[in-house]
């Protein structure tokens, strides 16, 4: 498979201690890949780094078979969009779009042909004659993005791009970036901190913390099976139980599950709030509802058990039999278990089969 | 709803209006004297207006003191406005306070003899004589002379040659003597911007007049100025041998301070200053002072009696200049001051006298009323470019 | 009521100032501009006007005014615009001392500054006697210690204002502007210098309006003639007791301030509506 971008063993330290150590990293042609993780984790160290913004002390970064490590940004087949203050204040949106292609020397027809291309493409035809101050924020992060085409990038570089603009916006544009690389078959790495963003916009994710990778997969799997506690804690919803392990078993209420290498040690029991049911029929453990926050078309339930407060997704139309401090049971349906941040795999085993067990000793 | 705006409109501008009088009060209460001294019935407060340089304050924050003690019944207030600094606007206020017919707080006036005789059609100050100061008698007859007794010169100071007699040695006796010396000098004399200055004044006045009949320095008359071609031609003629080819500093001090770090070897100086300086020190060991013959100018200072006073300020403020006049006020003059006695050498001690010898030689009056503006304007346009 | 009151009380913490600025500023200024226009009799003239205009050492005081001002402004802004640019872009150790030192010389009163800069610069002074008097050029009553006085009494401000105005420039404005080609020169012309010009034009009135009708400096270091104009205000007024020629000089003065002023406030107008 042909790599549009290779990232070799790249390391920057900060004097603080934080930075980015030995990662690697492949993005293929037309692939957007998202670098998620906390403020501080690292990501941005690698954005600028690609972009030459950050010469890091070690590595490699090559785009299309070639090292342009060594390389001013000024130089490199890529464009950025940051994150706010994007467009330049004193120049109208014209000269903003026009200007890399000014440098360039460029024909003044071929100027106002490409200037009118990408207004089209992001919707802003007519925009010209405008200052930055008077466009709203999602339009001017638009014309940044309309300004990074222009240069014709190999890779485009996306930090944090939409992070001020409130939560519709951010929706919208997102959908338009999508649309875009659809046509413009574009290479993109995206910075982000929301986890909500990454699982809608990526191809792959790249969940990242203190400096290192932590996951690389696509949404659903990030989504579905993260690898480690962190990722787990990081994206989407979850309840955590801390539990102890006995001999390799977790007692869960009335299930229990054999779970690989992990002895006597403490394990981080962790439960999607959609793998959670509210059931009359054989609970694993019972509980009182305490508190029913409505979100839409689906409500959020918070019912108190013996292992702590346990939440859980319910649909609108079978709210109706639930009411707050009721009785209820609760059946867990799929649980992840996590010994030293690691993801341990594990069987469950029936309640009988546990009795079984114990009475087979 | 409307009156009551209007009130509180005029409240307001009341109190306004209130809190800048008492502001007004702060900024001049030596204004408000009219009627004081019936309510201090036991002393008499009486204002002494002076201007100079430091020296001339620090001559009168002794002499005060020494007047209080021994006239407990008047207290005396200084009001010092530093030389630069308004000794016109003193004269201003007395002639506003004639207009308005009104006190105008000044009650003793210390000035130069042009203010006297600018008073004079006012009426703006009191004659003076022995009937009402008795020790007028002790001033030599000749410096009374032109005062018409609205003034007392109870003191003088005179410009002298001040030169580093490390390098000095053949010390110009005359003015043709020191033109020379400066041209066999380049570079090491200077003499101060004349309009900054009265040391630098006394230097172009006495060159332009040295050229003219010793009456000339009397004449007020504006046709005597094209008589003073020759003398600039003289000072145009000395420019390139002066201190920078031709850089006047600012203020007598601007001349000393040269002498001090021995850019230059010789400036006209305030005897006064120099003495001072020489005395704390701030001229170096090696300075000395001689007076040229004929001499340059200098001239004595005056005090007046506004004639605005009531009775017993009146009384008062002729007790101070009385007091001022006494061997003991002017033997502070010789020695803190080092100025020329008001009062006849004789009547002073033969020790004072012997000190003073090197520069008690006679000076020279210019008494050319406004022509000495005239003559600064043409050494702006002539001389300094 | 409530709005009423709130009204007054509005009118009432304005009037303070208010009526300050008529009593210290508007009275005064309007006594001096009638003044220029009195003879000594008090009657209506001309002559004033005509003097300062057409008088030749007014003339070239004039000029000269005009000389060492745009020279001390045009090395004021060169040298603080370095400065500034310096402190804002560079992030070495020189630069932070630097950063913390540049504007001592503000906190220094001026007068003692005029004479430390005299006993280092007059032609035996601290520097002469290092480098050689033979070797020393003349700064002391000369229009180079003059500029120099100026450099030393506007850089700090002027770099003060410039690196607030460099430091509002945010860093992406630059990076973006490398990430599509730019280079340091096109950066510094078409971004930096664009960007902070607003900021320059303040400079350069303060600059200006300081320098154009300075006092103690030209007075103690400069030569006797020509004479920058604050200087023969001073000496018209309280030498010559020229009050009507004092004043027209004065007035002059305050036009010059005005004009620029003028030029200042339109520019401002014009980029109103792009930022």
């Amino acid at each position: 498979m042909h790599m549009q971008l290779e990232i070799k063993g790249l390391t920057n330290i900060y004097k603080t201690g934080e930075g980015i150590r030995n990662i690697h990293l492949q993005v293929k042609k037309g692939e957007l890949l998202t670098l998620l993780g906390p403020s501080g984790c690292g990501k941005t160290t690698i954005l600028r780094s690609v972009g030459g913004f950050v010469t890091p002390q070690e590595g490699q970064i090559i785009i299309d078979n070639e090292d342009i490590s060594k390389y001013s940004p000024e130089k490199r087949p890529t464009a950025m969009v940051f994150q706010s203050y994007n467009l330049w204040p004193h120049m109208d949106i014209y000269n903003n779009l026009a200007f890399s292609m000014k440098l360039k020397k460029m024909k003044k027809e071929a100027i106002n042909e490409r200037v009118q291309w990408a207004l089209k493409l992001v919707h802003l035809d007519g925009m010209e004659k405008k200052f930055p101050s008077e466009l709203s924020g999602g339009q001017q992060q638009r014309i940044a993005l309309a300004r990074a085409l222009l240069l014709d990038p190999q890779v485009l570089l996306l930090d944090e791009p939409f992070s001020a603009l409130d939560a519709k916006l951010r929706h919208e544009l997102r959908e338009q970036l999508r649309e875009i690389q659809a046509i413009q078959k574009l290479t993109m790495i995206f910075v982000t901190h929301d986890q909500e963003e990454a699982l809608a916009i990526s191809d792959r994710i790249a969940v990242m913390n203190k400096g290192k990778i932590e996951q690389l997969d696509a949404p659903k799997e990030i989504y579905n099976s993260p690898k480690t506690y962190f990722v787990a804690n990081f994206i989407g919803k979850m309840n955590f139980i801390e539990l102890q392990a006995q001999d390799g078993i977790v007692q869960l209420g009335n299930s229990s599950f054999e779970v690989a290498d992990v002895g006597n040690s403490k394990v981080q029991t962790a439960i999607r709030l959609e793998d959670i049911e509210i059931t009359d029929v054989d609970p694993d453990v019972n509980g009182i509802i305490k508190k029913i926050m409505m979100l839409g078309h689906y409500a959020e339930v918070t019912i108190q058990t013996e292992f702590g407060l346990l939440k859980t997704f319910i649909e609108k139309r079978k709210l109706e039999t639930l009411s707050v401090e009721q009785h209820v049971g609760v059946c867990i349906k799929a649980a992840r278990f996590y010994g030293n941040n690691e993801l341990k795999s594990n069987i469950k085993r029936s309640s009988t089969h546990v009795k079984e067990f114990e009475a087979a000793y | 709803m409307l009156k009551n705006l209007k009130q509180h409109t005029k409240k307001l501008t009341i109190t306004a209006l209130a809190g800048l009088t008492a502001l007004s009060l702060v900024g001049c209460n030596e204004n408000e004297k009219t009627g004081d001294s019936v309510t201090s019935e036991e002393k008499v407060k009486v204002s002494l207006y002076s201007t100079g340089s430091l020296n001339v304050q620090n001559f009168w924050e002794e002499v005060i003191p020494l007047f209080e003690q021994e006239n407990e019944n008047i207290d005396v207030e200084l009001v010092f406005l530093p030389a630069g600094q308004g000794g016109q606007s003193t004269m201003d206020r007395l002639l506003a306070a004639k207009k308005a017919n009104k006190d105008s707080g000044v009650d003793i006036y210390e000035g130069g003899l042009e203010d006297a005789i600018r008073g004079e059609e006012e009426n703006l100050f009191e004659k003076l004589d022995e009937s009402n100061i008795e020790n007028i008698k002790n001033i030599e007859e000749n410096n009374m002379k032109g005062t018409q007794n609205l003034a007392i010169p109870y003191r003088a100071s005179a410009v002298v040659l001040a030169y580093n007699s490390d390098n000095v040695k053949e010390v110009p006796d005359t003015p043709e003597d020191l033109y020379k010396w400066i041209e066999n000098h380049p570079g090491k004399f200077a003499y101060n911007d004349p309009t900054t200055g009265g040391s630098g004044s006394s230097f172009v006045i006495s060159t332009i007049y040295n050229q003219l009949p010793a009456e000339a320095m009397n004449i007020q008359d504006e046709s005597i100025m094209k008589d003073w071609d020759k003398g600039f031609e003289i000072l145009n003629d000395l420019e390139p041998y002066l201190y920078q080819e031709g850089v006047y500093p600012k203020k007598n001090q601007g001349t000393l301070d040269l002498l001090a770090n021995g850019e230059v070897d010789m400036v006209p100086a305030w005897s006064d200053m120099a003495l001072e300086q020489m005395n704390n020190k701030l001229l170096p060991e090696n300075t000395k002072l001689k007076q040229i013959n004929p001499g340059f100018t200098g001239g004595p200072a005056y005090l007046m009696v506004p004639a605005d006073n009531d009775e017993q300020e009146k009384e008062a403020a002729q007790e101070f200049v009385n007091y001022a006049l006494t061997p003991e006020v002017q033997k502070v003059v010789i020695e803190k001051m080092y100025g020329f006695p008001g009062i006849k050498w004789g009547l002073l001690d033969e020790e004072l006298q012997l000190e003073f010898e090197s520069v008690s030689g006679k000076y020279r009056l210019f008494n050319g009323g406004t022509l000495g503006e005239e003559l600064n304007k043409r050494w702006q346009k002539e001389i300094a470019n | 009521m409530i709005a009423k009151k709130q009204k007054l009380l509005g009118i009432a913490m304005v009037l303070p100032s208010f009526l300050s600025l008529i009593i210290l500023v508007v009275w005064p200024v309007f006594i001096s501009i009638k003044q220029s226009f009195q003879n000594e009799e008090n009657q209506f003239t001309w002559d004033n006007y005509k003097y300062v205009l057409t008088d030749p050492m007014m003339v070239n005081n004039f000029k000269y005014t005009m000389l060492v001002t745009l020279i001390s402004c045009v090395l004021v802004l060169i040298i603080s615009y370095a400065l500034a640019a310096y402190l804002r872009f560079s992030n070495s150790w020189f630069s932070k001392v630097i950063s913390r030192l540049y504007f001592i010389p503000m906190f220094i009163p001026g007068i003692i500054a005029i004479y430390g800069f005299i006993n280092m610069y007059r032609d035996n002074g601290w520097i002469a006697r290092f480098i050689g008097s033979e070797n020393m050029p003349s700064f002391v009553y000369d229009i180079k210690g003059l500029v120099l006085m100026n450099l030393w009494f506007n850089i700090p401000f002027t770099t003060m204002l410039l690196l607030s105005a460099l430091s509002a420039i945010p860093g992406s404005v630059i990076e973006s502007a490398r990430d599509v080609g730019a280079k340091k020169l096109t950066i510094f012309f078409k971004f930096i210098l664009p960007l902070s010009y607003n900021t320059l034009l303040v400079a350069l009135t303060f600059a200006f309006m300081g320098i154009v009708g300075s006092f103690t400096a030209p007075y103690l270091i400069d030569k006797n003639a020509p004479q920058m104009l604050g200087v023969s205000m001073q000496q018209h007024f309280s030498v010559y007791h020229e009050l009507g020629q004092s004043s027209s000089i004065a007035v002059i003065l305050f036009l010059m301030c005005a004009v620029v002023g003028f030029i200042y406030i339109k520019n401002m107008m014009k980029n109103e509506s792009h930022s």
